[in-house]
């Protein structure tokens, strides 16, 4: 049988010098590496230090015997996957049960035969070896699991998020129409009233009206923001149902690029400098143009926002990739997204914008968007350097 | 003639608060919650224009829309809708609405304004008749 590519290394613990010299000899032969204790202390101390792939323990010893070794290192984390092959006279059976029960595994009598031992040395390192990818292949596969759960969740959660929007959508309608209709009127009835009132000069006198007058008209405006935001939630939840399965035609995503930056050119004057290199001829794509076209807005004003008030730049790239793509890379020098943070930009209402700027909706739809059109879009960002975003939409021609 | 209105909604805080805020400005409006109703009361007595929500149980608003301009193609139909799709859209344009207003109702200064383009419709037609010598004592046209 072969042994692992890895030279395996034996740790050798024998109070006996011309047990080692005969082991070290036999060991090395066979291309074994060898490290040497003579007392079991000793062992201990090298097996926690170099922790070899295999140890042979020696059973008489003073001070401290094998199975005292045995125990020790089974009850230490670092050492205890270790196997242990002991050595054992021939005339102790009661030895060699005790020494198997304590969690040795396997044992070898003296006089040692060579043959007998490099076969069990064998044995034990590669089932070491063994053991430790099926370790390390259960926990890939249940962070695996986990991540894919996950994933599926969210999918589960966006589908869901459609089904119920357009339904929602409809039926949230219906009240706030009763609140910002009524407001409309209310506001007609109260300049009647505050018309009144003015030319009663009692009114003028009474602080509480005069509050009431003065605090009115901000009130009103309040509902109406907050009737406002419902309504933006509400739109903007439509937009992720889209019902309406949305007509793909063949498009120039250069143009709709072009088409973004015009309408988001007063957002980005200011503080963004836009740098763009466009390939020419690329292959056109089948694309609904506005939903693309809202994607692209989206990731313009998160540049803008991540970018603030202290100037920046945004750099626009579009290429044909070797696969019958098309690559665009949103790139900019704004704040960035902390590494903790990351994994959920996608999630529906997720949003670290203060409260009342923004509605959380604008990465999930892009990212509904991008799906739709059987594209990848991933992210990538450095606290404090920057955000890039790399988005493939197929042109539907074979390389 | 004065200028009747009736709106159909199958939610009567709806209803109510379009009665309220036209009435306060001025109009002659009632309101309905049953469209059959509303289709009884516009055949029965003269509306000139009717204001009415898309998604209603028994009859929806298109359905309506449809029987008044069967009835009496110079209705002018508003429809109002929370239920936004291209097909409801296009419905009611193909069926001769006026106009669609999309729920929350932000702005009904415009809805008074579509209102006001309704009556000035009406208007121009009454003359129109009226010039033909073909109007009535009570206003209406021969059948």
């Amino acid at each position: 049988m072969n042994l692992p590519e890895t030279r395996p290394l034996t740790l050798i613990v024998d109070d006996d010098p011309l047990t080692h010299k005969m082991l070290s000899y036999m060991l090395k032969k066979d291309r074994i590496g060898v490290l040497e204790a003579f007392s079991g202390e000793e062992g201990i101390q090298i097996a926690k230090d170099k922790l070899p792939d295999l140890v042979l323990l020696d059973v008489m010893m003073p001070e401290m015997d094998g199975f005292e070794v045995i125990k020790r290192l089974k009850a230490d984390r670092k050492t205890a996957e270790i196997p242990i092959i002991f050595l054992s006279a021939k005339s102790s059976p009661s030895d060699r049960v005790k020494g198997l029960e304590l969690g040795a595994s396997d044992f070898v009598s003296k006089p040692v035969d060579q043959g007998e031992l490099l076969a069990r040395i064998r044995t034990q390192i590669k089932l070491k070896r063994q053991e430790e990818a099926l370790r390390e292949y259960t926990q890939n596969l249940e962070k695996m699991v986990e991540s894919r759960t996950r994933q599926l969740i969210h999918a589960d959660r966006l589908a869901s998020l459609g089904t119920l929007s357009a339904g929602i959508a409809h039926e949230i309608n219906n009240p706030t129409t009763f609140i910002t209709g009524n407001l409309q009127t209310l506001e007609q009835f109260w300049a009647k009233i505050v018309d009144y009132l003015s030319s009663h000069p009692q009114a003028a006198q009474d602080v509480k009206i005069q509050y009431i007058i003065k605090e009115f008209p901000g009130m009103i405006r309040s509902i109406r923001a907050g009737a406002d935001r419902i309504s933006n939630i509400v739109a903007g939840l439509k937009t992720f149902a889209r019902k309406d399965s949305p007509r793909k035609a063949p498009t120039q995503v250069n143009e709709l690029i072009e088409e973004a930056l015009n309408l988001t050119h007063n957002r980005l004057k200011y503080y963004v400098n836009v740098e763009k290199s466009l390939a020419p001829d690329l292959p056109a794509i089948r694309a609904n143009g506005q939903h693309l076209v809202q994607v692209f807005v989206n990731l313009m004003l998160n540049s803008a926002d991540a970018i603030g008030d202290k100037t920046g730049l945004l750099k626009i790239s579009s290429e044909a990739t070797s696969d019958g793509r098309v690559r665009l890379i949103f790139s900019d020098s704004g704040e960035g997204i902390p590494p903790d943070v990351i994994d959920k930009i996608f999630d529906p209402f997720f949003t670290t914008k203060p409260l009342g700027q923004g509605t959380g909706l604008g990465l999930s739809i892009t990212h509904g968007i991008i799906r739709d059109h059987e594209g990848t879009i991933d992210v990538e960002s450095t606290r404090g350097q920057g955000t890039t975003f790399t988005i493939t939409l197929p042109t539907g021609k074979r390389p | 003639m004065k200028i009747r209105l009736i709106v159909v909604d199958d939610e009567k805080d709806i209803t109510d608060l379009l009665v309220r805020h036209f009435a306060f400005k001025g109009y002659d409006i009632v309101g309905v919650n049953d469209p059959r109703q509303a289709l009884a009361m516009i055949e029965e007595e003269n509306f000139n224009i009717v204001i009415s929500d898309i998604v209603m149980p028994i009859m929806d608003g298109l359905e309506l829309l449809r029987r008044i301009k069967n009835y009496n193609g110079g209705i002018q139909v508003i429809m109002i809708t929370g239920y936004v799709t291209m097909h409801n859209i296009l419905t009611a344009m193909r069926r001769g609405a006026e106009t669609v207003f999309f729920k929350p109702l932000n702005n009904l200064d415009r809805l008074e304004e579509a209102i006001g383009q309704c009556i000035s419709r009406i208007e121009m037609w009454q003359n129109i008749l009226r010039e033909l010598g073909a109007l009535g004592k009570t206003g209406q046209p021969y059948a």
